[in-house]
């Protein structure tokens, strides 16, 4: 009876012992990939800020002025005159600020470049604020996972623990009930 | 006829293919290393269930090998009296008087002894 328990003592400790390694390999593993992740947080902070020293934003706001600027200056048409030649030409300022008359057909047209140039500055900014979006995104799931790992750093310190205890028990009454045992085995 | 406003300036506006494309590799990388930490959250709650279940077994068998050990001195004796041979009645009285100073009757000392042999 001694041996069975000694037997059912040596495979109940291996097993809780083996389990205590397993959560400890957790432990470090998850350890490991939140510093993975801490460390791809910092490449993606220096990479935005090298974005950010390019003074994207700054740009944008100067291209925004000289479009809308341009915009406006296509709108000085105070009159349509007709020509010698029959063709309706409109009179604007150029960006060279000196008044020039071109064809209705042409102001059509730079209407049109001017429609696209806006389109593209707006695409570009949108492109701009989606990454600047996803910046935050990373942010947000940096934060949560840094959470995560707190929680179940926690979590199994606390459960190591506590095996650790109840280990350190079993060990002591089994020592206590092999030794009773086996005095009174001899005395018998 | 040329452009009336030209618009090469809108070249400078956005942000580099450069940075993008790096962006884009390391938001790649970021996911991979977000998914690994799931799994390797789901895999340790898994083996914290585990290592419950076991505390919740030992903690058991503490508590049996606890109520066991104070028993081994009257086991001791037991087994000239179960085996009824070789055992004078004044054993037998006595071991009797043993179990009742333990609280114990016969069959619940049997029924005792079965534990022992689980």
């Amino acid at each position: 009876m001694n041996r069975l328990f000694v037997l059912l003592f040596v495979v109940c400790l291996s097993f809780g012992t083996g389990c205590t390694h397993q959560l400890n390999d957790d432990l470090f593993a998850l350890t490991e990939t939140q510093c993975n992740i801490t460390d791809k947080m910092c490449e993606f902070n220096e990479v935005y800020m090298d974005v950010l020293a390019g003074q994207v934003e700054e740009k944008f706001e100067l291209l925004e002025m000289k479009l809308t600027y341009a915009e406006s200056e296509q709108f000085l048409i105070p009159n349509t005159v007709r020509g010698d030649d029959g063709v309706d030409r409109v009179m604007i300022l150029g960006e060279d600020g000196q008044r020039r008359a071109i064809s209705v057909d042409d102001f059509k047209l730079f209407m049109k470049e001017a429609s696209a140039a806006r389109q593209t500055l707006n695409r570009k900014r949108a492109e701009f604020d989606s990454l600047l979006r996803d910046w935050e995104r990373v942010v947000t799931d940096v934060r949560k996972s840094t959470q995560i790992t707190r929680n179940m750093n926690v979590e199994i310190n606390e459960k190591l623990k506590s095996a650790q205890r109840v280990l350190e028990d079993l060990t002591k009454v089994t020592a206590t009930f092999v030794s009773t045992a086996a005095m009174f085995l001899l005395a018998g | 006829m040329g452009s009336f406003v030209n618009y090469d300036f809108l070249d400078e506006a956005g942000v580099p293919q450069q940075y993008k494309d790096k962006l884009k590799q390391l938001r790649t990388e970021m996911d991979d290393l977000l998914d690994l930490q799931r799994q390797q959250v789901v895999d340790a709650k898994q083996h914290i269930a585990t290592l419950d279940s076991w505390v919740g077994v030992a903690e058991q068998a503490i508590s049996i090998i606890q109520s066991i050990v104070p028993l081994i001195p009257t086991i001791s004796t037991l087994k000239p009296i179960a085996g009824a041979t070789g055992c004078t009645t004044n054993q037998k009285q006595g071991f009797l008087q043993q179990l009742a100073s333990a609280g114990l009757s016969l069959d619940s000392f049997q029924s005792l002894l079965g534990q022992v042999k689980i």
